[in-house]
């Protein structure tokens, strides 16, 4: 689970998600297929070919600081975990790895059974000891994994993750047999399954050493669907050349191969869409600007990519002190803002206006409206509650929002409609995205742009960190006791169908009635692609394209 | 001569250390948060693996120490670790140079073939139709921005015609030329304006009508005497040029994904990956003050009336 800074994920500096092991072959999710788009189980194209991807450069491929949607674009092809996410509506996992897991009865105990058979790409057996190794060497204090927190419900993190570390072994995570794999958690987490799906929860062979090898950095050996070709490591800045693994213990990819193509990190939107038209990639991301003109373009041909994607887009309101300790100063502040306008003024149409907390891609959790009148625009109601809860015109209001993600159009017209339609004075804080995060920790600010998205399909990893009383994500200082009880509830209930009640009445109290954050709008990716010659290509719930399911026309 | 040159090199550690100590204040003393920046954003750092990071970084340590330790490393050769790429800065710049001087090496054979037979040209043939077209294209390229041409050659023979490679550097040698004629166009579009300058000047001295008068043949003249003496400023101009060149040419290399010094630094400054600007700008500090050594040699090598002093 992450911030966002940018409205769409530019490169290293900019964007981190993470991602799922590999997909099993399977299918696209039916909720983020999108226009011009196959799904993955009816692409019935031939086998070979190798496609093309443009990528900045990585940060790392290397699967215990897979930290941005770079690296980890590459990680998740070399590395299978213990489950995989398929994209299903109903967020459940799929055998990775493992063939069948379990909970003890409060989910502090899982129960792994691997399967037999699954290889790393250098034939060395995948069994428990792999995995141990693996989320050791990420947790390790001194590898300094920025990812490793994905890892911190497991008992024994804490010493092993200390600088300097007091534990060398993770105390939770045994193995009885080479084929069964036992952790142990801190707390119950009957989901704790879902945040396996990060790579960082990768086996490595035992080749890998500590997470500082250079050589397992550049030519990390994995026991995912692709492998690097063979005599090849990552080409710094040039390119990553990846193969079919022809011993893939799920269902193997079409294509022969993969051509990562390395671009700078800046102006990399730009770059690799003019590569795109000039034929060199087979795929591109496209600079919001010209999302008018590449749907132009390329939706006639069936190249233009839309998929809902995970993210929110919101405003946090500074719930710890007046105005907006009062949730009818919220809901003005909702009220006045014309969602609508700004996405036609400032985005063309391509965004899409939010009515829940939690986006469509959550399938059965997503309760669409669940916002009601708060999040329609409505200058006359919201000047009304504004005068009940003392936000006054004249009110000084300081909008905080990072300025390296361009976000200024927004801003300002957030200002523009907030002064017309309350009276208000709304004065713009612009800093770097980090020391913007250092402002919202010292809730130096009344509103903020703010962004969320998740590392796992579930919507844990979005109402625990922003909603709960005292989570440090928790930069609104929301606080609702009736609330935090329904979290630490739905975290130790085994039944999807009971979670999915405590859900939808966690979002009803905090969105519904309180407004304890301003949803704005979801997140939507917009990609080309090559249609002519290949079929079957489309967005994974990371909003990575499904390159196991493409294959040639 | 060879004191000449050790003196300048001595002069060029002084250089080097006033540099360094400049570039360590602006870059580690300036407000900011290096490690939460370089870090990429998201999720703040949780305090053990930031600890374990400054602690790795020497960012833990006393600025004076941490400029200390700097120094002893970078005496030995060693610019540290990025804070992005956790790879050796040194591995890193290695990969980098190689390319920009390919860049370099490229655009310079474009200016001296090009600018010089250009400019000698105009100057043999003035006020023809052949020296208006030189004066404005020169004017052309000097006035429209790099990123401008470069864009535009892609558009034209990358994207419309496909006859060339529009970026990276798989293609071998066919993609070096589009950055190349692009990194040289102010260069090459000056070097012709120089040469048309000085070579016209040249003609009209005393000892090229001793020449005629000789009966030498007008081919013979230029080449022989005219372009001997007026290539020197030329030759300078071209040889800072280079040093320049080597430096990384920033937007010639962001353009085309032209990986090279340049595209290095601008990322890095970004990111605030300090090791990698430290390093970037070290390198590019040494390279400008050899190339002047060198040019400043090669002068009185060229002219025996110049002395060193």
């Amino acid at each position: 689970m992450r911030r966002i800074g940018h409205s769409t994920r530019v490169g290293i500096a900019a964007v981190c998600l993470a991602l799922v092991a590999a997909a099993c072959g399977g299918s696209d999710d039916p909720d983020t297929a999108g226009s011009g788009q196959t799904g993955g189980q009816t692409a019935e194209g031939r086998p070979g070919g190798v496609f093309r991807v443009p990528i900045g450069e990585p940060a790392s491929i290397d699967p215990y600081q897979a930290r941005e949607s770079e690296g980890s674009n590459v990680t998740v092809r070399l590395f299978t975990g213990l489950v995989t996410y398929d994209g299903n509506p109903e967020l459940k996992m799929r055998p990775g790895v493992a063939e069948r897991w379990a909970p003890n009865g409060d989910c502090t105990e899982w129960t792994f059974n691997l399967r037999r058979g699954a290889t790393f790409h250098n034939g060395e057996p995948v069994d428990a000891a792999a995995f141990i190794r693996g989320w050791t060497r990420a947790a390790i204090g001194t590898a300094a994994s920025q990812v490793a927190y994905h890892l911190q419900q497991i008992q024994g993190y804490a010493p092993l993750h200390a600088t300097p570390p007091t534990a060398t072994t993770f105390s939770g995570v045994s193995s009885p047999d080479p084929q069964t794999l036992v952790v142990k958690l801190d707390a119950g987490d009957c989901e704790f399954d879902k945040q396996l799906v990060h790579p960082v929860a990768s086996p490595v062979p035992s080749s890998a050493g500590a997470a500082n090898n250079a050589t397992f950095n550049d030519a990390p050996i994995g026991n995912g669907p692709f492998m690097l070709k063979p005599g090849t490591k990552w080409e710094h800045n040039q390119r990553i050349s990846l193969v079919r693994n022809d011993n893939y213990f799920l269902s193997k990819p079409k294509l022969d191969g993969i051509e990562f193509i390395i671009f700078p990190a800046q102006g990399r939107l730009e770059a690799e869409y003019r590569a795109f038209t000039a034929g060199e990639v087979d795929f591109a991301r496209i600079p919001p600007t010209l999302n008018q003109q590449a749907e132009a373009t390329y939706k006639p041909q069936g190249s233009f990519i839309k998929s809902e994607q995970s993210g929110i887009n919101y405003i946090l309101t500074n719930n710890a002190k007046a105005p907006f300790n009062n949730p009818d100063a919220r809901k003005a502040l909702s009220m006045a803002i014309d969602r609508e306008a700004i996405n036609r003024g400032v985005y063309q149409g391509f965004l899409t206006p939010a009515t829940s907390f939690i986006s469509p891609p959550f399938g059965q959790f997503f309760q669409p409206g669940v916002c009601g009148d708060w999040c329609k625009f409505d200058p006359a109601k919201a000047k009304d509650l504004a005068g009940r809860a003392g936000l006054t015109p004249g009110t000084r209001l300081k909008l905080a929002y990072n300025n390296d993600g361009g976000h200024e159009p927004l801003v300002q017209a957030w200002k523009d409609q907030l002064e017309r339609n309350l009276g208000v004075v709304v004065e713009l804080d612009g800093v770097p995205f980090a020391e913007h995060l250092q402002k919202r920790d010292r809730g130096d600010f009344d509103f903020a742009r703010a962004a969320w998205t998740t590392d796992y399909p579930s919507p844990d990893g979005f109402v625990t960190p922003l909603l709960k009383t005292g989570s440090e994500d928790n930069d609104g200082k929301y606080s609702n006791p009736e609330v935090d009880t329904l979290l630490s509830r739905q975290k130790t209930l085994r039944s999807d169908a009971e979670r999915e009640k405590v859900i939808e009445d966690i979002e009803k109290l905090a969105i519904g009635r309180d407004l304890a954050l301003v949803p704005t709008y979801y997140r939507t990716a917009y990609r080309v692609f090559d249609s002519s010659k290949w079929t079957g290509l489309g967005l994974d719930f990371f909003e990575r394209p499904t390159l196991e399911t493409v294959s040639q026309k | 001569m060879g004191k000449y040159v050790v003196r300048r090199l001595l002069q060029m550690m002084l250089v080097l250390f006033g540099a360094s100590i400049i570039l360590f204040i602006c870059l580690f003393v300036v407000p900011g948060d290096p490690i939460a920046t370089s870090q990429g954003e998201g999720r703040q750092l949780d305090p053990s693996t930031r600890a374990a990071l400054e602690r790795r970084y020497d960012l833990d340590k006393p600025l004076p120490q941490q400029y200390v330790s700097y120094l002893g490393r970078l005496s030995q050769g060693d610019l540290g670790e990025s804070y992005v790429y956790r790879r050796s800065v040194n591995t890193i710049l290695k990969e980098k140079l190689g390319n920009t001087a390919k860049l370099a090496v490229a655009a310079i054979g474009v200016m001296l073939a090009l600018g010089i037979s250009a400019g000698i040209l105009a100057a043999v043939f003035r006020y023809s139709f052949f020296d208006v077209l030189v004066t404005l294209s020169t004017t052309f390229a000097v006035g429209v921005p790099v990123l401008i041409i470069g864009l535009g050659l892609q558009n034209v023979f990358a994207i419309n015609l496909r006859w060339l490679p529009l970026q990276g550097q798989s293609a071998g040698n066919r993609a070096l030329i589009l950055p190349a004629i692009t990194l040289a166009s102010l260069d090459t579009a000056l070097v012709s304006r120089l040469m048309r300058g000085t070579m016209s000047e040249v003609m009209r001295a005393d000892y090229i009508r001793t020449a005629y008068a000789k009966g030498l043949s007008k081919r013979v003249v230029m080449l022989k005497h005219a372009l001997r003496n007026s290539i020197i400023p030329v030759l300078t101009y071209v040889g800072i040029a280079f040093g320049g060149l080597l430096g990384g040419a920033i937007i010639t290399e962001t353009v085309f994904n032209w990986n090279g010094i340049g595209l290095a630094l601008v990322g890095a400054i970004q990111s605030q990956d300090n090791p990698i600007v430290l390093g970037a700008v070290t390198y590019g500090v040494l390279v400008f003050v050899l190339v002047n050594l060198v040019v400043d040699v090669a002068y009185a090598f060229l002219d025996p009336r110049i002395r060193l002093e």
